[in-house]
């Protein structure tokens, strides 16, 4: 520091480090989605349908399209309620608490839609290998279209406090910027590498869950400063909404679990009153079905960026090795660089409008 | 331009590289490259600078062990993702256990700098060259390395830390009560707690010691 300036910082993580490549060595295959809630707990479905997707590709599984397209609205109200958090801790660190108080409670009812799906808010452990554990209730296509109904008027009247502010502005304008180079050198992606103008985005690039069958723009910034960030992660819930939409409109009829008996765990009912049912659940508890031998990588695109998982299966019940590509611990390592030269009260914004999330920076 | 895939990608680096590629297989519609040490940041380098490939994205960077491997026991995993023709492929270098030394890639891809310091910490995969090679998530003074397969995911108590390779000196160096050192015989008075998570590369110094009465 030299005077508020800063001059050099070294950041220091860890403080939050569970082992999680370990513990998910030790662990069947089903029982590591409890492990991806924690990693970027804002928006844990995300993560829970990443380790899914991952499996199945081991597997070979082919999903039916209404299972696509539910995981797609439930991955997309995700985003949504990540993005809330992030951008109104924006504001409130740049002083803005009314916004901020305005926004969340549309995450609250957010996490309604998620208890009625899957009786968990944060941590929610949501769906299983193979798909959901039973269809989405009236009730939840209820909650899923009010929220569509009101959310766009809290969004448009949060950007109007904050958005074109005069001191939000001068807050975040041309502050804790990085180039498009450096950024995809630091490896950056998702929303901060957008908001430096690369439009790389998983989901896009390499489509997971029928995201090809949908209609949206990405958005991309130019500076990569602080405010550029903000506005990018304000027009993805736009265009998360209007993804939602079209699910919505196009959701077929039909499954909404892939058909593998070996890995999806049937039904209660099957397994008290059906021969089959009971077998199979005990094989899979059990962990006495084979899983192929190989190496797989899956990647989605998370609150944050590309969550990557990188599985090494020997062909037991857990992995061999299993290693989670966080995109938070991969991008604060810029954030030193950033920072140089600017005040801290700067650093402070700077750090919150990169969204770095500590489950997710230590795992 | 020639569409990049996985068989342009493979013609052009055995082309360039000749015999020091070990071996090229395609799993799942990725690319596994198994290659010889010595020609890893050079065939990295290459492969971000060259005009028609352009792998300019360092997805992920990781260790596996594979202690029944002799000789190649170590094995560093680089995710290439070339963002301009949307190929992603995975470039392995197997080590001994022995020595597990590797150049380092923080000249070509700045982003390997904390990603090498968490295979150092994991693996023990000693990356020459790097600016700041040190532990990362774990306590500074944790002298082995965790994921390794021989330490088995334990909860945390005296006998198996013994175990998991911790050496006399740093046991005695934490066997500190009030300031005051203690010989085995007194510890044994007191009951161990350990208020954490139970893996094993928790800071098993972190607990406390509480006496047998209650």
């Amino acid at each position: 520091m030299n005077g508020e300036v800063i001059v050099d910082a070294q950041p220091p993580i860890g403080y939050i480090h569970r082992a999680f490549e370990k513990l998910a060595e030790n662990r069947p295959f089903y029982q590591i989605t409890t492990i991806t809630d924690r990693l970027n707990y804002c928006s844990s479905p995300i993560n829970n349908i990443g380790w899914h997707l991952t499996v199945e590709k081991l597997l070979g599984v082919k999903t039916p399209k209404r299972l696509d397209y539910l995981r797609v609205i439930i991955m997309e109200l995700a985003r949504i309620s990540d993005h809330i958090i992030c951008n109104s801790v924006v504001a409130v660190d740049t002083g803005a608490m009314t916004g901020f108080l305005y926004v969340f409670q549309w995450r609250e009812k957010i996490y309604e839609i998620y208890e009625e799906i899957c009786g968990a808010r944060l941590t929610t452990n949501i769906g299983r290998i193979g798909g959901f554990e039973r269809d989405f209730s009236q009730k939840v296509f209820d909650k899923i279209n009010n929220l569509l109904k009101e959310i766009p008027e809290a969004l448009k009247e949060f950007e109007k406090l904050v958005m074109r502010n005069r001191i939000f502005m001068d807050r975040t304008v041309n502050v804790g910027g990085i180039s498009a180079e450096r950024a995809l050198d630091y490896g950056f992606t998702g929303p901060n590498l957008r908001a430096a103008g690369v439009d790389y985005d998983v989901r896009v690039m390499t489509p997971y869950c029928s995201y090809e069958d949908f209609d949206f723009t990405i958005p991309i910034g130019s500076n990569g400063n602080t405010y550029d960030r903000f506005c990018v992660r304000q027009e993805e819930m736009w265009q998360s909404l209007s993804i939602i939409r079209q699910a919505l409109d196009k959701l077929p009829e039909g499954d909404f679990h892939a058909d593998v008996p070996e890995f999806y765990l049937p039904p209660k009912e099957d397994v008290y009153n059906s021969m089959e049912g009971l077998i199979w659940h005990f094989k899979i508890v059990m962990g006495e079905i084979n899983v192929p031998k190989g190496q797989v990588y899956q990647s989605v695109e998370g609150g944050n960026g590309e969550l990557g998982f990188y599985l090494v299966s020997d062909g037991g019940r857990q992995p061999y090795r299993l290693h989670f590509r966080r995109p938070c611990f991969i991008y604060y390592q810029a954030y030193p660089e950033m920072i140089k030269g600017s005040m801290l009260s700067d650093a402070i914004l700077t750090m919150s409008s990169m969204n770095v999330i500590a489950g997710e920076l230590d795992a | 331009m020639t569409k990049v895939d996985n068989q342009v990608l493979s013609e052009q680096m055995i082309q360039k590289f000749g015999t020091q590629i070990i071996s090229i297989e395609e799993s799942y519609d990725t690319l596994d490259v198994v290659v010889e040490k010595a020609i890893i940041i050079e065939l990295i380098s290459w492969l971000k600078v060259d005009e028609t490939l352009r792998f300019n994205f360092l997805t992920s960077l990781c260790g596996v062990h594979f202690p029944d491997q002799k000789d190649r026991e170590s094995s560093v995993v680089y995710h290439l993702h070339s963002l301009t023709n949307n190929v992603r492929f995975r470039i392995h270098v197997f080590l001994p256990i022995s020595n597990p030394e590797i150049p380092t890639l923080t000249s070509v891809f700045p982003a390997a700098n904390w990603m090498e310091r968490e295979t150092f910490e994991f693996y023990g995969v000693k990356f020459t060259g790097h600016p700041d090679l040190r532990i990362i998530l774990n306590v500074e003074d944790m002298d082995y390395h965790p994921l390794l397969k021989q330490y088995p995911l334990v909860d945390a108590v005296p006998e198996q830390i013994k175990m998991i390779n911790i050496s006399d000196d740093n046991f005695k160096k934490y066997h500190v009560l009030n300031g005051k050192e203690q010989s085995e015989q007194e510890l044994n008075q007191y009951n161990y707690l350990n208020p954490g998570p139970y893996t094993p590369c928790h800071p098993w110094y972190f607990s406390e010691y509480f006496k047998n009465e209650w």
